[in-house]
């Protein structure tokens, strides 16, 4: 399997900057979120990823080739989008017969079991489900298509808890089967946390973290104590978000700390979990402190 | 691969066209039908109505192709949505449903020809040529302009379809009046000079198949051109 | 089984030190098979790899086994092997830190001695 690379991609629309030079690598076999919040460009990516949208400049190559409009490559990717690209009145059945004669040896065994555990009809017409019906088909679909990457946008959109549970375990069901890459796109990111290896975060408009999420978990610290002592503490350090409560100051910090940082005994060290940093990476930008 | 997903959209357009064609007969044909049973029974003319039913082969004769040229124009968007959800490319897309064009044409016309048999005996060969040359000319036109809305949003294709009729009629009528002047000088004889091999062209016998080939050129270009540039809409 | 898991340490850390715990209780006996990478990834929704590096984690402490085509097993001795781990750590982790408490309260060694054998004989410490 060859690596997916997204070169320099930039996106306009008229004038509004959507996606601004965007690099990344998506290797084999590894399970992606891609996270932002809404309007960062994910979908817009993920449309350029397929070739449903041509970027103002960049490219996207699979291997050493150009995906735009070539055949091989794009037999190698799939996407699950929000936006349903079918004619009014398809099947389920028909869109699996599609995948299976555009990307060759769907597998229809697992699809049925996955719609009897789902309680989807496959004769169902995709236009007469309901948001959530609609997400459960397409998802079972892209788990079944046979494709080295599987882009998934939203693929919990409309589900409730109980379905959400069973596409994560179907998920990494068809994961440990055949192992290839996913990538998920979505804002649920407490949900996703343990089940992405690695995260891709776009924010205002360009990549703002591309790291194994332990790494990016481990660089992760809350400081907290009196304020003067954790300002000592962190100095020099990347602080995204101070909190004060009363005298007692908590500072985040995204770094690694060194050794040789002498912890005062009343400050404490603590982690944050990944919504918390997606937030504060996000919204608080960064701010040295000093 | 390749040659499976191409095969794959070919079936696809002409299973599509299929369910057009046969809905659209069925519609016109039943209500001809209706209308001359209504005149049967309020005429009791049945002479009248055999007659009637006689005139149901031209009818189908004349909606096929009009089918036919309406559906390459309203579907390269929908077929283009279907066809890069499944991975295929915009040269696959492109040759495929133009495969399927040619097949859908030379179909439709052999039933045209075959019912035009009921009412008119057999044309000549070249007759037959040039009808099935028009009527791919005419498809292949709509096709080219069914692609190029295929780039438009729901609004563009509003002011281009209002807008475009008017230009053309505009320029058509600019290029009758200048005619006209040509017209005028080539009486002249003395204008001609270097435009002469111009004059001897229009003259010549080959001239209407040589201005039919460029046409076909261009407008085949226009399809492939238009199509290489259809994205993913948000409407 | 019964995992949880916050964000004190990495995730796969976490897993290690909960089977490990359950190696311990008795939750998994020595011999038997413990749940695979398959398994336990799909059950708690965590990234094959991490529960793969939270086993071999296990592995090379040598407390788990991998037995070609059937699975991995609890290894025999596993249990006191853990016994042996944390009597060592007993030391450094209580014993050490109770006599720099004691010291910082003035309580003399006797005392701590006084005070040990009345928790033994304290009808609320359950064992």
């Amino acid at each position: 399997m060859e690596q997916l690379s997204i070169k320099h991609v930039t996106k306009r629309f008229g004038r509004r900057t959507v996606l601004d030079d965007i690099s990344f690598t998506l290797a084999p076999a590894k399970i992606y979120g891609l996270l932002g919040s809404n309007g960062a460009g994910k979908s817009t990516l993920l449309n350029i990823i397929t070739n449903r949208i041509f970027p103002t400049s960049g490219t996207v190559e699979l291997g050493n080739e150009n995906i735009n409009n070539n055949d091989d490559a794009l037999g190698k990717i799939f996407l699950m989008s929000e936006a349903n690209l079918y004619p009014k009145r398809t099947s389920v059945r028909r869109m699996f017969d599609l995948a299976n004669g555009a990307y060759g040896h769907f597998n229809y065994q697992t699809a049925e079991r996955q719609l009897k555990l789902f309680g989807l009809d496959e004769s169902a017409h995709l236009n007469d489900l309901s948001t959530g019906e609609q997400t459960i088909a397409k998802v079972i679909l892209a788990l079944n298509v046979a494709v080295d990457y599987v882009l998934l946008d939203e693929p919990v959109l409309g589900l409730d808890a109980s379905h959400r549970e069973l596409f994560y375990q179907e998920l990494l069901k068809s994961y440990q089967a055949q192992p290839r890459t996913f990538v998920l796109s979505t804002h649920l990111i407490e949900e996703v946390q343990q089940l992405v290896e690695h995260v891709i975060i776009i924010g205002q408009h360009k990549v703002i973290a591309d790291s194994d999420v332990q790494e990016m978990l481990d660089r992760a610290h809350s400081v907290s104590g009196p304020a003067r002592l954790v300002d000592q503490y962190t100095a020099g350090l990347r602080v995204l978000k101070v909190e004060d409560i009363g005298k007692l100051r908590t500072a985040y910090v995204y770094d690694d700390l060194d050794d040789d940082r002498i912890l005062p005994d009343q400050v404490q060290l603590g982690h944050y979990d990944l919504q918390h940093l997606f937030i504060y990476l996000t919204n608080g930008g960064e701010n040295n402190h000093d | 691969m390749i040659s499976t997903k191409k095969e794959m959209v070919t079936t696809n357009v002409l299973h599509q066209l299929g369910i057009a064609a046969l809905t659209a007969a069925a519609w016109v044909v039943g209500v001809e039908l209706v209308f001359d049973l209504l005149a049967l029974i309020f005429n009791h003319n049945l002479q009248s109505f055999l007659v009637s039913l006689q005139g149901i082969p031209t009818t189908l004769a004349n909606i096929l192709p009009v089918v036919l040229a309406i559906y390459f124009l309203v579907t390269p968007y929908s077929d283009f949505k279907w066809a890069i959800q499944n991975g295929v490319s915009r040269w696959t897309l492109w040759q495929g449903r133009l495969l399927a064009l040619l097949l859908s044409t030379i179909l439709i016309d052999l039933i045209d020809e075959l019912l035009a048999l009921t009412y008119r005996p057999m044309g000549s060969w070249s007759a037959l040529l040039i009808h099935l040359l028009g009527l791919l000319t005419t498809v292949l036109t709509f096709q080219a302009i069914g692609n190029g809305f295929g780039l438009l949003s729901r609004k563009g294709k509003v002011i281009v379809g209002i807008g475009l009729p008017i230009v053309m009629i505009i320029l058509l009528m600019m290029l009758m009046s200048a005619v006209d002047g040509v017209t005028l000088d080539y009486s002249n004889g003395h204008f001609i000079g270097s435009m002469g091999w111009l004059f001897n062209l229009l003259d010549s016998s080959a001239t209407p198949w040589i201005l039919w080939m460029v046409y076909l050129a261009v407008v085949l270009f226009l399809t492939k051109f238009f199509n290489d540039r259809m994205q993913l809409r948000r409407d | 089984m019964q995992f949880k898991f916050d964000e004190s340490a990495p995730l796969y850390q976490q897993l290690a030190a909960q089977l490990e715990e359950m190696i311990f209780t008795g939750a998994f006996e020595e011999d038997t098979q413990v749940p695979s990478t398959t398994q336990l990834s799909q059950q708690l929704h965590i990234n094959p790899a991490t529960v793969l590096k939270g086993m071999n984690m296990l592995v090379d402490a040598g407390l788990l086994e991998k037995r070609r085509g059937i699975g991995m097993f609890v290894r025999p001795g596993a249990r006191q092997k853990i016994m042996e781990q944390r009597k060592d750590n007993f030391y450094n982790d209580y014993v050490k830190k109770l006599l720099v408490e004691a010291a910082k309260l003035g309580i003399t060694t006797e005392h701590l001695i006084e005070l040990i054998e009345r928790g033994e004989h304290d009808g609320t410490i359950k064992h």
